[in-house]
């Protein structure tokens, strides 16, 4: 499979891999159940990855961007953590410990951002399932929040309660996304700093449109096992696969 | 929760705590006029994003200020934020430092203030909304060894924004005079270069604190933004142990020497 290294975007050209140099980001995860996980991402022909017996983990970010290639920008992600595309059927226990292990990509569902060149970007460029939506975000007081409107339709808010000081490591995650019936996988790193963690710590309020209907089919709101935030984080993305 | 401007004009938009704040507006999706003298930093600041449009504008001139602001609102339309970051610092002991170098401080810090303000707020006032964020700094209010020209301009910023804040109480225009300790930017490290004395010693708070404090404050109806860990406690013991400064000064340099 060819990768191109560079790209145009509204006539400016964009180079790979695409820099991100300063965004932060707000992040609860939920179990949820894995059937109901695997219904909603079907269609990715992904497997959902399963911590625990017929639990899933279904993660809501929001993030800021402020100085990247793709400009400034909101974002919100409905993500889930998946196998890797082609890993053999597993018993529960060695799905638990591909989980222990870290080895797992995330599938991105649904991705609205709030300006044009990061939706163009996105799109054309990984296939990610980004759309133009309002993101409001506030960090004026201790507890971050977010509220995502669609076409004026509340969708959700999502407060994220500060944590606990954690060590902040660099990683490399594999991004899975499905656009116009073609899988991608995008190499993505992480050079995180400030970063903050604990149990729960997450309030979501979720309203009627489809995305809110979806979260609901997952049994959310719910409580978050784990909450996070990242203050700063550098973030490479390099040219996808087409599996 | 609050919506961001419609329109904002950020100045000292090409670097630090200006040029965070366009981005910060950029990305809510606030139309940002950003304006600095310095072309490569804006460059860098607009680019890839279509809501920012730039303007090359030293806020010492009066009539280039004014000219840029009717530019800005035909362009944008009416601006309902101004952030007011431009400044600049040139630490020396004040005995030895070339007058237009104080000449300087004052008419980019202090006159700058004055010319932004006089053209944005007549429509705020006449639109009766509106935010007039301006920078001063914890040295507005601390008077600091080598830092007595930017120190002195930070003053009257201060005090131009409280008498402002006073005089249009009730208008339906926020204020909020921003008074940060030292923090981890360029003009930072420029300082560190250029003078050893004026902040050594002090590590610079992370930008986005500051940032974050203005909103607050704006939503609190709090006139002064005193953001970082203890700045607040710094700031009423010099309001009411005024000396107490000094003490410390003379104990930081014996220490040093």
């Amino acid at each position: 499979m060819s990768r191109a290294s560079r790209y145009t975007i509204q006539g400016h050209e964009v180079t790979i891999p695409v820099e991100v140099r300063d965004a932060s980001a707000h992040m609860a995860s939920f179990l949820v159940p894995a059937g109901a996980a695997q219904d909603l991402i079907g269609y990715s022909g992904l497997e959902v990855a399963e911590p625990l017996p017929g639990r899933a983990v279904c993660s809501l970010a929001f993030m800021r961007y402020l100085d990247s290639d793709l400009g400034p920008y909101h974002e919100f992600a409905v993500a889930f953590l998946v196998r890797h595309k082609g890993m053999e059927p597993a018993s529960a226990l060695t799905k638990a410990a591909e989980v222990a292990r870290g080895f797992l990509g995330a599938f991105i569902h649904q991705l609205p951002v709030n300006q044009e060149f990061t939706l163009e970007a996105g799109r054309g460029i990984w296939g990610f399932p980004k759309f133009l939506a309002d993101i409001d975000l506030d960090r004026s007081g201790p507890i971050a929040r977010c509220e995502l409107r669609h076409e004026g339709e509340f969708v959700l808010s999502l407060a994220i309660r500060p944590g606990f000081k954690m060590p902040a490591r660099g990683s490399s995650v594999d991004a899975y996304s499905h656009a116009d019936g073609v899988l991608r996988r995008t190499a993505w790193s992480m050079e995180p700093a400030g970063v903050r963690g604990r149990p729960t710590g997450a309030l979501l309020s979720l309203g009627d449109h489809p995305i809110a209907k979806e979260l609901r089919s997952l049994g959310l709101p719910g409580r978050a096992v784990f909450s996070s935030s990242i203050d700063h984080v550098r973030m490479h993305f390099q040219a996808p696969d087409e599996l | 929760m609050t919506p961001s401007p419609a329109v904002a004009l950020v100045t000292g938009a090409g670097s630090g705590m200006g040029q965070l704040a366009a981005r910060r507006l950029a990305a809510a999706g606030s139309s940002v006029a950003a304006i600095d003298v310095d072309d490569d930093g804006l460059a860098a600041t607009v680019a890839r994003a279509p809501t920012m449009r730039s303007w090359t504008c030293d806020v010492s001139d009066a009539d280039a200020v004014e000219r840029v602001v009717k530019e800005v609102e035909s362009t944008l339309g009416p601006i309902d934020r101004l952030v007011h970051a431009a400044g600049i610092c040139l630490p020396a002991p004040l005995a030895g430092q070339p007058v237009d170098e104080i000449d300087r401080t004052i008419a980019v810090n202090f006159l700058g203030t004055a010319h932004m303000v006089k053209a944005v707020l007549p429509g705020m006032l006449d639109r009766r909304r509106g935010d007039v964020i301006a920078f001063a700094s914890l040295a507005g209010w601390l008077p600091s060894p080598h830092l007595g020209a930017y120190s002195a301009s930070k003053h009257a910023v201060v005090a131009f924004m409280e008498v402002l804040a006073y005089e249009n109480r009730g208008s339906g225009v926020r204020f909020a005079c921003v008074c940060p300790p030292v923090v981890d930017t360029p003009m930072a490290a420029a300082i560190r270069a250029r003078d050893a004395v004026a902040i050594a010693g002090q590590g610079g708070i992370d930008p986005t604190v500051v940032v974050d404090a203005i909103e607050s404050s704006l939503e609190a109806g709090e006139l002064f933004v005193l953001p970082g860990k203890g700045t607040k406690s710094v700031w009423r013991a010099r309001r009411f142990a005024p000396r107490l400064i000094w003490r410390q000064v003379e104990r930081a340099t014996s220490r040093g020497a």
